[in-house]
């Protein structure tokens, strides 16, 4: 079969036809123009067969459990912890802006609820401290990415449905990498802070203090210990754990925090509902565009020609981690990952790279995408919430950049980064 | 084609209202399905059958209603930098042959999709007798409601209407 369905494919994305629709029409002109009407028909078998997965459950799962700890109040909780940790440092509220990313990473999966629910609380308060609106808004978007990356992640439960690898394993390499980023982002902040003169508070919490803000966030932060904990030791699939993540959050929002109001169920649910629909459609979607790929063998291609430009794996690395960086100016991470892994994959499992370390390298590289201009969601979110422009935005966060792209890096060329955690749990 | 906007976008709003119900009613059971499972299988050690089958053909509805409602707010991803960049008669041209793409793939879609929907009525799902021609039917029912949302779409386009992003939050 020609690459015709892929040429067409990427013509309809750059004309703007969404990605769901250019994932089916990719396929249907292809199987015309090369005389394969016969496959038609198993198009929308193929996108049946796509979503019909029950590791795919744990995407509205996930969003959902998220969405109630949000509208539980465990988010001010949090962020009530991360202030007693290092609301003393400089730049105080900008480092517990980087801290309460961690904190919400371990219960939240997405970066786009991350900097929704982190940024229209923690903006106000820092311009109220006196830092710039859009310096508020640019820490709070260039810490979001840490939320896929720590586990539970949306990305990574796609990534692992793509390309039949352990979602636990997943889960576990992104872990060391997360931090990494959290450290970096706050050593920039630190540095920013003593140039600029960011605001300090005159006094650490006192032990007191402390031991309330955990005593308030200890329920709250048994999640991600559930969560990971069940995953990890195999109690759980990840779907069983992020429902269990889901009850956890009602019982936690009605009876501890009586935070949670049964009016705002219904409008979580929809939410929930709409949310994971348009991420689940094109993963459907992909499964059938994935079939056209497998018919024309592009992806045997890709591992034949590959070797033959170069065999220079840290070349290659390189090279894969800037196209993946390119893709993810522009698309979102789900769809880029349905797209490339399936695509490249192959030929660097063939050149020696660990299919879990190439894992590692596209979620997490995507998942900074989700940052960078001129597309990254994240702006857009951000945008929307501060009413900062995006390239304002873009411009103030460049400081940050350079520790995403470090990590990157480091994650691409010390392949011990994301593997130790997995291999010391047994999970590969 | 004034008069057939109004009525697409009436139909439409119904459409999509019904379908965002739906899709609550369908996250919410999807928990409650799934959560019993996990209950069944480690609170009383005794592994309910059905629970696992059940979660994914509702995540499959799931996908279809909810799909059908970002289809309707406009909210499905795509790089809308040309038709952005564009005003005037080109930018309505490029919006309205995005929508005109959208019908032709969802029509064909849908005849094959319910082509799809009929061949499984003699197919029963394994833990509980049910055609799975309720579980496939999905497919045809989520591009059926693509369609009308994209011809609405595309009229609006030509007529240079504003569009309609109906109950975005």
């Amino acid at each position: 079969m020609t690459p015709v369905f892929a040429l067409v494919l990427l013509l309809l994305i750059a004309l703007g036809v969404p990605i769901v629709f250019a994932l089916l029409a990719g396929p249907i002109v292809g199987f015309i123009y090369d005389g394969k009407d016969i496959f038609l028909q198993t198009l929308p078998r193929r996108l049946y067969a796509g979503m019909d997965s029950f590791p795919l459950l744990a995407i509205p799962l996930f969003i959902l459990a998220g969405n109630l700890m949000n509208s539980g109040g465990i988010t001010v909780r949090l962020v009530e912890f991360a202030k007693v940790l290092v609301g003393h440092l400089r730049g105080g509220l900008a480092q517990v802006n980087i801290v309460s990313s961690v904190l919400f990473a371990g219960l939240s999966g997405s970066a786009v609820a991350d900097t929704s629910a982190l940024g229209s609380m923690l903006v106000p308060a820092m311009e109220r401290d006196g830092y710039t609106r859009r310096f508020a808004i640019a820490v709070t978007a260039a810490s979001s990415i840490i939320g896929p990356i720590i586990p539970p992640s949306i990305i990574m439960i796609v990534y692992a449905y793509v390309m039949n690898i352990s979602v636990a394993a997943l889960f576990a390499a992104g872990i060391v990498p997360g931090l990494i980023m959290a450290f970096g982002l706050m050593a920039v902040t630190s540095v920013l802070g003593a140039r600029r003169g960011f605001p300090k508070s005159e006094r650490r919490a006192t032990a007191l203090a402390t031991a309330i803000a955990f005593r308030d966030a200890f329920v709250p932060l048994m999640t991600p210990v559930i969560i990971l904990g069940g995953i990890i030791s195999g109690v759980f699939t990840p779907t069983e754990a992020a429902g269990s993540a889901v009850i956890y959050a009602i019982l936690v929002g009605f009876f501890y925090t009586k935070s949670l109001q049964l009016e705002d169920l219904w409008q979580i649910a929809t939410r929930t509902g709409v949310t994971s629909a348009s991420i689940l459609i094109v993963v459907g979607a992909a499964a059938a565009f994935g079939y056209a790929m497998t018919l024309s063998q592009l992806p045997a291609r890709v591992a034949e020609w590959l070797p033959q430009v170069t065999s220079n794996l840290v070349l290659v690395l390189l090279l894969v981690n800037l196209l993946l960086l390119a893709t993810g100016m522009f698309l979102d991470s789900g769809p880029a990952i349905i797209i490339l892994a399936p695509l490249i994959g192959p030929a660097l499992i063939d050149l020696g790279v660990d299919p879990l370390h190439l894992a590692a390298i596209m979620s997490i590289n995507l998942a900074i995408g989700l940052a960078t201009p001129p597309l990254g969601l994240v702006l857009f979110v951000g945008s929307s919430i501060s009413e900062v422009p995006v390239t304002t935005i873009a411009r103030e966060m460049i400081p940050y950049y350079g520790i995403h792209f470090a990590v990157i890096l480091a994650v691409t060329f010390v392949p011990a980064l994301s593997l130790t955690v997995p291999r010391l749990l047994g999970l590969v | 084609m004034n008069w057939m906007l109004r009525y697409l976008r009436v139909i439409n709003r119904a459409v999509a209202g019904t379908a965002l119900a739906v899709g609550g009613g369908l996250v919410t059971t999807i928990a409650a399905v799934v959560a019993a499972g996990v209950f069944w299988r480690y609170v009383l050690n005794n592994s309910l059958a059905w629970t696992e089958e059940v979660a994914r053909y509702l995540l499959i509805w799931l996908a279809a209603v909810g799909s059908i409602v970002a289809m309707h707010r406009r909210e499905h991803v795509a790089i809308t930098i040309l038709p952005d960049a564009l005003s005037g008669r080109a930018g309505r041209a490029v919006r309205c042959a995005i929508a005109v793409i959208i019908v032709v793939t969802c029509l064909l879609m849908t005849y094959f999709g319910w082509i799809l929907a009929w061949n499984a009525w003699g197919q029963t799902a394994s833990s509980f007798r049910m055609p799975l021609f309720f579980a496939t039917a999905a497919i045809p029912v989520a591009t059926t409601g693509f369609t009308l949302m994209a011809i609405e779409q595309a009229i609006a386009a030509q007529l240079a209407d504003e569009p309609d992003i109906g109950d975005r939050a």
